[in-house]
C-alpha cells in the first residue's frame, strides 16, 4: 500500500503546476483546441455571417464550438497519463482525490484560455456585444465549470478503454446534454434580456454533483 | 371489432413464440448448471 | 416451470383483456391500446435502469462479480426494452400528433435513458479484462445516476410539452376507467416478472461462463 500520499491543498497545486509545465513543454494540446476552434467558428462564421436577431442560433453555435473542442482536448491530461505509464508513479505520491482536483483544476483553466480567445473572437464575427456583461460572465464561468467537471470525469473513465475518441464523446454526450441546455438557455437568455438566474443555478448544481461525484468515485478508477 | 381481434391474435401468437423461444432458453441454462 | 407457465397466462390474459374488455379513452381512440404495452415497457426500463445503478454501486462497494452481471445484465436488457418503448411511443404518437418524434419531454427523457444504456454497453465493449468493465462501467453508472435528474427536470424547461395527459383531467386526480388502470397494473407486474426472468438467465449464464473460465 502506498505511503505518505499528501490530501493537501499542496499536492492539488503540485499537481495543476506539473500539468501547465507538462503542456507547456509541447503545447500541443492548447494549439490543437484553439486550431480546431478557431477553424470551426471561422467556417461557420464564413457561412451564416453576422445573425445578431437569432439569438438562439448564436448560443448554440457558441457552446457547440467550445463543447467540441473541449471534447477534442480535455480528455488528454489521462490518456497522456495512461500512456505513458505515469499513472502509477502519480498515485503513489498523491491521493486519487487531489489528483481529480488538480486534473480539473488544470481542465478548467484550459478550458478559459480557450474561451479568453474563441469568445471574443465569436462576438466579433457573429454577433456583437453581449447585452448583459454580468450575466454573460457568469453563465460563461459556471457553464465552463460544469463543462470541464464533466469533460474531466468521462475523461478519467474512457483513458482507461479502446477507441477513445469516439467512445469519448458518445460516453460524455448524456454528462453533457444538461450543460448545453443550461449554458445555451442562459447564454440566449442574457442576449434577449432575461433573467438567468434558473439556468444558472442549474449549472451551478450540476458542476457541484459532479464534483462531489469524482471524490466519491476516483478511489475506484485507478486500481492496478 | 375484427381488426381489434387480429391484432389480438398476432399479439398472442408473437408472445407464444417468445414464449417457446425462453423456456427452452431456460431449459438449455438448466442443463449446464447441472454440470 | 409452473412460475414460467403462471407467467405465459398472465400476460396472454393481459393481452386478452386489454383488448376485448378495457373500454377506450375518447381523446385516444383505438389507440388507447398501445398504452397497455407502451407505458409498461416504458416502466420497466426505468426499473431496469435503476436495478442497474443500484447493482453498480453495489459492485464497488461489495467488489462481488455477481452484482457486476445484474448491472450488466439489467443494462442489456434495458436497452432492449427502451428501444421497444421507443419505438412503440413513436408509432402511437404518427398516430395521434401526426409526427414520429416531437422532442417533447417524455420522449426526451425516454432518448436520453437509451443514449446512457448504449454508452455504458460501448464502454464496456470497449475494455479488456474481467475486473476493468465492471469497475469501470460501474462507475459510469454512478455519474449517470446523478446526471439523470438533471435530465428529467432540465428538458421541461427548456422545450415545450407535448405529451398531453388525455386520461387525466387537469385537477390532477386519475379521471381514467378503473379497468383501464386495472389492465396497464396488471401488464406492468407481468413484464416486470418477464424482466426479472430475463435477467436471471443473463446472470446465470455469466456465473456458468465465469465458473468454466476458472476451471
Amino acid at each position: 500500500m502506498p505511503t505518505g500520499r499528501s490530501s493537501s491543498a499542496g499536492a492539488i497545486w503540485a499537481i495543476l503546476r506539473k500539468e501547465c509545465r507538462s503542456e507547456w513543454r509541447t503545447r500541443y494540446g492548447m494549439s490543437s483546441a484553439l486550431l480546431f476552434a478557431v477553424t470551426t467558428l471561422t467556417a461557420v462564421s464564413f457561412v451564416t455571417g453576422r445573425i445578431v436577431d437569432r439569438t438562439d442560433i448564436l448560443a448554440a453555435l457558441l457552446w457547440i464550438v467550445l463543447v467540441f473542442a473541449a471534447l477534442a482536448s480535455l480528455a488528454h491530461t489521462f490518456v497522456r497519463e495512461v500512456e505513458g505509464h505515469t499513472m502509477t508513479m502519480l498515485r503513489l505520491v498523491a491521493s486519487p482525490t487531489s489528483i481529480a482536483l488538480g486534473k480539473l483544476g488544470f481542465n478548467l483553466l484550459f478550458l478559459m484560455v480557450l474561451e479568453v480567445v474563441t469568445v471574443p473572437l465569436f462576438l466579433v464575427l457573429m454577433g456583437g456585444p453581449p447585452l448583459h456583461w454580468g450575466r454573460f460572465l457568469a453563465v460563461m464561468g459556471l457553464g465552463s465549470a460544469a463543462l470541464a467537471a464533466a469533460a474531466t470525469l468521462v475523461g478519467a473513465v474512457i483513458a482507461q478503454t479502446r477507441g477513445r475518441g469516439a467512445l469519448f464523446a458518445a460516453v460524455s454526450l448524456p454528462m453533457l446534454l444538461p450543460v448545453l441546455a443550461g449554458a445555451v438557455s442562459g447564454t440566449r437568455g442574457q442576449w434577449n434580456g432575461v433573467p438567468v438566474d434558473a439556468e444558472l443555478r442549474l449549472l451551478a448544481a450540476y458542476a457541484a454533483v459532479l464534483l462531489g461525484m469524482s471524490l466519491l468515485l476516483y478511489d475506484h478508477l485507478w486500481e492496478d | 371489432m375484427n381488426a381489434n381481434v387480429t391484432v389480438l391474435g398476432v399479439s398472442l401468437l408473437v408472445w407464444g413464440l417468445v414464449f417457446v423461444y425462453l423456456w427452452r432458453l431456460e431449459r438449455r441454462v438448466k442443463e449446464l448448471e447441472r454440470k | 416451470m409452473i412460475l414460467r407457465v403462471l407467467l405465459f397466462l398472465w400476460l396472454a390474459a393481459g393481452m386478452i383483456a386489454g383488448f376485448l374488455w378495457a373500454p377506450l379513452v375518447p381523446v385516444l381512440g383505438a389507440t388507447t391500446r398501445v398504452f397497455y404495452f407502451h407505458f409498461p415497457v416504458a416502466l420497466v426500463t426505468t426499473l431496469a435502469f435503476g436495478w442497474s445503478m443500484l447493482h453498480s454501486a453495489l459492485y464497488l462497494l461489495r467488489r462481488d462479480l455477481g452484482h457486476d452481471d445484474h448491472a450488466a445484465g439489467a443494462a442489456e436488457l434495458g436497452l432492449l426494452f427502451c428501444v421497444v418503448a421507443t419505438v412503440s411511443g413513436s408509432m402511437w404518437a404518427k398516430a395521434m400528433w401526426g409526427a414520429y418524434w416531437n422532442w417533447d419531454p417524455r420522449e426526451t427523457s425516454i432518448f436520453f435513458l437509451f443514449l446512457i444504456y448504449a454508452a455504458y454497453v460501448a464502454l464496456r465493449a470497449a475494455v479488456d479484462g474481467e475486473e476493468r468493465p465492471a469497475r469501470l462501467a460501474a462507475v459510469y453508472s454512478c455519474i449517470a445516476f446523478v446526471a439523470v435528474p438533471f435530465l428529467i427536470f432540465v428538458v421541461p424547461r427548456i422545450y415545450f410539452s407535448l405529451h398531453p395527459d388525455p386520461l387525466f383531467n387537469t385537477r390532477g386526480k386519475p379521471d381514467i376507467d378503473p379497468r383501464i388502470m386495472l389492465v396497464a397494473t396488471w401488464m406492468f407486474v407481468g413484464l416486470t416478472a418477464l424482466f426479472f426472468w430475463l435477467l436471471s438467465l443473463r446472470v446465470r449464464l455469466g456465473r456458468i461462463e465465469r465458473a468454466r473460465q476458472d476451471a
